[in-house]
């Protein structure tokens, strides 16, 4: 499987692109006005699942909970990701344990193998990317 | 397994593999019994170059790391729409030395 060190630094570095992306947006509000990564949304000017949570995000860093969770719920995972996966990756090096990959092996496979589990969650991402669509994200 | 076999097993699928790890495949080939060479053929080992191809058309989909078996990476990335864009990018660069490394744990868990 991935070494430990890589999937750290896989980590880090998305949560570092994360934080620029957010940082970015609180500097120059604004500034990317109708702009998108997303490459679905780029391609057929559909919205996909994911669609608002930088907008999400914004919004939980005003406090604006309730507004943040309706414009799409991700973002709360999102903001949950950023904030604990550097926290753990130090709580991780400064232990020297091996907590996250663990982790990381043993939701995936959970995730893979169970129909329980995988089956709702496809569900909810399908809903919410349902009620992006409807919002006009 | 006949050295010949071996020979003609790393001709074809040389490339699957890091450089590094053909000179331990081809011990671990010789070592074995001629009768799992079927099997040794029939692995399913993922093409570098395909899945780059992959990558570098839909990486921001995650397909390319669907492809390689990270699924959990996969539906991060695709989450996160292709983290970024960021994440896609770095892909390009990694998902071949990727795609060997799962096939190397494919060989060895076969070749027990």
């Amino acid at each position: 499987m991935k070494t430990r060190k890589n999937l750290y630094w896989l980590l880090a570095i998305l949560s570092l692109a994360g934080y620029a992306w957010v940082g970015f947006h609180l500097a120059f509000p604004d500034s990317t006005n109708g702009f998108t990564v997303c490459l679905f949304k780029n391609v057929t000017g559909v919205p996909c699942p994911s669609c608002g949570i930088t907008r999400s995000l914004l919004l939980l860093m005003t406090g604006d909970l309730r507004n943040a969770m309706l414009l799409n719920p991700l973002g709360g995972l999102a903001a949950f990701a950023l904030i604990a996966t550097p926290l753990w990756i130090i709580f991780d090096l400064a232990t020297r344990k091996n907590t996250l990959p663990l982790l990381f092996l043993w939701t995936e496979r959970k995730i893979k193998t169970k129909k329980s589990i995988y089956i709702p969650l496809v569900a909810l991402v399908l809903l919410n990317w349902g009620w992006n669509i409807l919002k006009n994200l | 397994m006949d050295a010949q076999r071996v020979d003609m097993f790393l001709m074809t699928k040389a490339k699957y593999f890091e450089g590094h790890q053909i000179p331990v495949i081809r011990e671990r080939l010789l070592a074995l019994d001629d009768s799992r060479f079927l099997q040794v053929q029939a692995m399913n080992l993922k093409d570098p170059t395909t899945i780059l191809i992959v990558s570098l058309l839909a990486g921001g989909f995650a397909v390319d790391r669907f492809m390689v078996g990270d699924t959990g990476l996969g539906i991060a990335k695709l989450l996160t729409c292709g983290g970024l864009g960021i994440w896609a990018i770095v892909d390009w660069f990694i998902i071949m030395g990727r795609a060997r490394e799962v096939n190397a744990e494919t060989f060895f868990n076969n070749v027990v």
